[in-house]
């Protein structure tokens, strides 16, 4: 049997509800179909529910187990080991940086936002410049081959268009 | 026998040949590369067939199709990005062992398992395609939904993690896959006016989102690749001896592979889930399923093939494609004059041999490139991780991007992948979540269908003879799942007190 | 220089870039938005015409599917792609029902129209140990009660779902109590009414033909004017039941609107050619879709007559997405 007891299976069990309930009222105003016995509004009603049922006995298990927080927590140790702490400075810039892409490639193109990427997740991730100048533009073409010109996959072409 | 004979003729020719080697290669890379699906590969390769004779025509689209959903397992094993829903189910399972520096059996159980599974399925297309088409063809929306319901029960309770965690990763996914305007009445859903969700969430963008991307998350600068692989000289060794080990697994695999996949529309995807589930439940070691334990890795992959092969049969006999690679090669047939459907068989058998050989040669070239693949994979755990991290996240953005080429899959993919760090950080399966937004449809579309046939009438769903012993299994199972979860509770309860 | 000689040399500049932009068109390669999935019929012969061009403008033509909404996705797509010649698509049947079924406001005048090259009439099936023998057995237990016949062939308010309730008011039989059972695509109707899980289908030829020859389901009646060569054993509606049917899929060329006139002048011509080649009729003859062609005015001309017909079956039968 997994052990679950802690505080945040209190909270995620809480958010699952809510989202439960929101997804249950939306569904409420879609509409029947003139003739049919059910809609498209029945399935999500469904869903809904159970996210309400689940989220709620998630909640209600990690709150009478907390208090054996400290014993739940224990076998858990290699999970941990596993995970590692997060590296928040690191995990904030990558996803910082994909973000930007989103916006960026459309405007200055593939090859272009490709390349600095590259260069900024390299160094970011403790490569040397040396490697980042070197991997960057070898890593972006060979992409752009195989994707654009291989699987004729319409990469942006922005500036460079 | 003058038919095979005369199959052989069509297929053992230079031409014939050459073109299932490169549509071979071809499927390798497209396999290999996050975002690039195996319905890709086959668009791709139609405006050629268009230019090649009937044989070889469908030759390449059976040897890339083969080939690229067998090479998802590689970016799965290495990368611990899953090239399809199928090697979803047990990417745990095959990543952890290259982490513990097995690639190499990991990607060998897959390959020789597949190539074994992919036989198998071939065997059984030879004797029973018609009988077995037959079969399929009574099965309506009744039938299909507690096939779906069923293979979703088994996803959420084997996953770690408990009942309630593995039902909410299902319930989420459910609802993904309801973003979007739905297929049956068109309302649009979720969608809160953004045309871009109207056209739903694609599992690839989620799937690399939630693997890829989660995976780098959570090992950060960290990320161990630099791990010492054993037989590196030669990848495949003591694949052999292992697969003996879980014979049982394998055949079963195989057999269970065979008879789902010939369901149109339920295929591999499905059937791997049910058969890893099933592994675990029988397994005398349940709880080192997730861990890199090779036991659900053969019975799943073993699956996977099998299914591939016979997901031909609806399509081959009844002109009923299941999934957009089969609706391709219907396409194809049709263009090349060899008309699927019952003539198929009778007025033109050396035809349908020599689809079949094709598939044969397709599943044993599998071994050499497969070796090849897995022998020249060694040098991604040389990478300096720096580098290599920055490869994967270009790919992953590709990757999302390819999928309906706008950059709003990219933001799927980093959304999902934020989800998923968090529900997996508190012990949350993913794996369940994919297989929600991949099945979602198919038990959503079903149900509404049936309630529709039935006018509301819950008790229609018991009304056909397997539709009932379906219906009934699925139910004994959540059954069981909860009173045991009540039972050990109360236990535990009464121990403390 | 004075002035003079500046305006003549800017105005011979705009002259000359303007005819090499023309001369050149396309100088780069040309995007195809295909409205539905990789492997359907629409994607089949949207690669093929994708091919064709390719052969004939001498650019790649890269064929994008935009997929979703049942065609609306890829039609928004095209509509607001940039009309400069170099982002076409395939525009299906699905657009003449957008506006009348409310799931989107696109019409056929949103487009620059090249052309159309298919056009299919469906028909009606039935399993094949069904009481049915003849379209005249349907039709009177259409005329009796609509609502016990379970019939299938698609999405609600799709094609197949506007062209029965349309045949339930041609017969004369109430068409608020005809009764439509929704799935997600003709292939699983067909296997819903081999199951026998359904009554009726609706769907077109080459979609159920493998299931036909293997005597699981059988066709009652096509619902084109004339017999359909392909099913040759299949009545037309004209001559049983003695009226005509205009509703119909097609699918056709387009671009954004507003694309300049001598490059769709261009495109019109080409695809004229196209539809004419041999490549293009045997793979349309091998799908057994029919190939039939209107160019630039006139394929406007024939989307008029179809949102008409559309509109008029749509709202009769009271099909409204939400």
């Amino acid at each position: 049997m997994p052990k679950p007891g802690s505080r945040a299976d209190v909270v995620l069990g809480l958010i699952f509800a809510a989202l439960g309930v929101a997804v249950f009222t939306l569904a409420l105003s879609y509409r029947n179909m003139p003739g049919m016995p059910v809609g498209a509004g029945l399935f999500p009603r469904i869903v809904g529910g159970g996210m309400v049922v689940f989220g709620a006995v998630l909640a209600l298990q990690g709150w009478f187990t907390r208090p054996a927080l400290v014993a739940a927590d224990a076998p858990a140790e290699d999970e941990h080991a596993r995970t590692g702490t997060l590296d928040w400075t690191y995990v904030g810039l990558v996803l910082g940086a994909i973000v930007a892409t989103i916006f960026l490639m459309p405007v200055l193109g593939f090859l272009l936002t490709s390349f600095v990427f590259c260069i900024f997740i390299v160094r970011l991730s403790g490569g040397s410049w040396l490697s980042a100048i070197i991997f960057s533009p070898v890593m972006t073409y060979l992409t752009y081959l195989a994707f654009y010109n291989g699987f004729r996959v319409p990469l942006p072409r922005g500036l460079l268009g | 026998m003058d038919a095979m004979l005369a199959a052989m003729g069509l297929v053992f020719n230079v031409e014939t040949l050459l073109t299932i080697l490169l549509a071979s290669i071809f499927g390798l890379f497209v396999g290999a590369l996050p975002g690039l699906t195996a319905t890709m590969a086959t668009a791709l390769l139609v405006p050629i067939t268009f230019y090649l004779p009937p044989i070889p025509a469908i030759a390449t689209i059976i040897a890339s199709t083969a080939m690229a959903i067998t090479a998802g397992d590689l970016t799965g094993t290495l990368l611990r990005i899953p090239g399809t829903p199928a090697s979803a189910a047990y990417v745990e399972d095959s990543y952890r062992m290259a982490q513990k520096g097995e690639a190499g059996m990991a990607i060998g159980i897959g390959i020789i398992g597949s190539v074994l599974g992919g036989l198998f399925g071939f065997v059984v297309l030879l004797f029973s395609a018609p009988a077995l088409a037959k079969f399929a063809l009574n099965f309506s929306s009744f039938e299909y939904f507690w096939l779906a319901a069923l293979g979703l029960t088994c996803a959420a309770l084997i996953s770690s993690g408990g009942m309630a965690k593995g039902a909410l990763s299902l319930l989420l996914g459910l609802f993904i896959a309801q973003i979007g305007v739905d297929p049956l009445m068109g309302t649009a859903r979720f969608t809160f006016q953004v045309t871009e969700l109207a056209g739903g969430i694609s599992f690839i963008p989620a799937m690399i989102g939630m693997f890829a991307l989660a995976e780098i998350m959570r090992t950060g600068r960290n990320f161990n690749v630099n791990v010492p692989q054993m037989n590196i000289r030669n990848p495949f060794k003591g694949v052999m001896a292992m697969l003996w080990k879980y014979r049982k697994n394998q055949v079963r695999g195989s057999i269970i592979g065979s008879l789902l996949g010939a369901l149109p529309g339920v295929g591999g995807d499905l059937a791997a889930w049910i058969t890893y589930s099933l592994a675990k439940r029988t397994s005398k070691t349940p709880e080192k399923f997730g861990t890199g334990h090779p036991e659900g890795l053969v019975e799943a992959g073993a699956t996977n093939n099998a299914a591939l092969s016979s997901s031909w049969i609806p399509a081959m006999v009844f002109g009923i494609p299941g999934d957009a690679v089969t609706a391709i090669a219907v396409g194809v047939l049709v263009m090349k004059g060899m008309e699927p459907g019952p003539s198929l068989l009778t007025v033109n058998p050396q035809n349908f041999y020599a689809v079949m050989l094709v598939f044969v040669i397709a599943n044993i070239l599998m071994l050499p490139l497969g070796w090849l693949a897995a022998k020249g994979s060694r040098w991604i755990f040389e990478v300096p991780r720096a580098l290599l991290n920055a490869g994967i996240l270009l790919f992953c953005i590709v990757g999302s991007f390819a999928i309906n080429n706008t950059m709003f899959g990219v933001g799927i993919m980093v959304a999902m992948g934020i989800i998923a760090y968090v529900l997996e950080r508190y012990r949350f399966a993913i794996a369940p979540i994919i297989l929600g937004i991949v099945l979602g449809p198919l038990l959503e579309n079903n149900f509404l269908t049936s309630m529709i046939i039935t006018n509301g009438n819950l008790m229609g769903f018991f009304s056909r003879p397997v539709a009932a012993f379906l219906g009934v299994a699925t139910l004994l199972i959540w059954g069981i799942a909860i009173f045991g979860a009540l039972w050990s509770y109360r236990k535990t309860r009464l121990a403390a007190a | 220089m004075n002035i003079f000689a500046k305006a003549a040399l800017a105005a011979l500049a705009v002259t000359i870039s303007a005819g090499a932009a023309l001369a050149q068109y396309p100088d780069r390669p040309i995007t195809m938005i295909v409205p539905f999935a990789a492997g359907g019929g629409t994607d089949a012969t949207g690669r093929i015409i994708a091919t064709l061009l390719e052969e004939k403008l001498g650019q790649p033509v890269n064929v994008e599917n935009r997929t979703g909404a049942g065609g609306l996705v890829g039609h928004e797509a095209l509509k607001a792609a940039a009309p400069d010649g170099y982002t076409i698509g395939i525009l299906t049947t699905e657009l003449s029902m957008f506006q009348p079924v409310g799931s989107g406001q696109i019409t056929y005048e949103d487009f620059t129209l090249i052309g159309l090259y298919n056009a299919d009439p469906s028909a009606v099936y039935v399993k094949a140990d069904s009481p049915y023998q003849t379209i005249a057995d349907l039709v009177a237990a259409v005329k009796d009660n609509p609502t016990p016949l379970r019939a299938s062939g698609a999405t609600y308010g799709g094609l197949n779902h506007v062209t029965w309730v349309s045949l339930v008011q041609a017969v004369g039989a109430p068409v608020e109590k005809a009764m439509w059972v929704p799935t997600d695509g003709a292939s699983a109707s067909l296997q819903l009414l081999a199951s026998g899980a359904i009554d009726v289908s609706v769907s077109q030829l080459p979609e159920a033909q493998a299931l036909v020859d293997a005597g699981e389901i059988r066709p009652l009646v096509y619902l084109g004017s004339e017999r359909n060569a392909k099913a040759a054993d299949v009545p037309a509606i004209t001559e049983a039941l003695g009226f005509e049917f205009a509703i119909s899929g097609w699918r056709g060329l387009g671009a954004p609107k507003g694309i300049p006139d001598d490059i769709r002048d261009r495109l019109v011509t080409v695809f004229e050619e196209i539809v004419a080649s041999p490549q293009f009729n045997e793979v349309m003859d091998g799908r057994n879709y029919g190939v039939v062609f209107e160019g630039g005015a006139d394929f406007d001309a024939y989307l008029k007559t179809r949102a008409e017909a559309f509109n008029a079956a749509i709202s009769s039968a009271g099909i409204k997405a939400n």
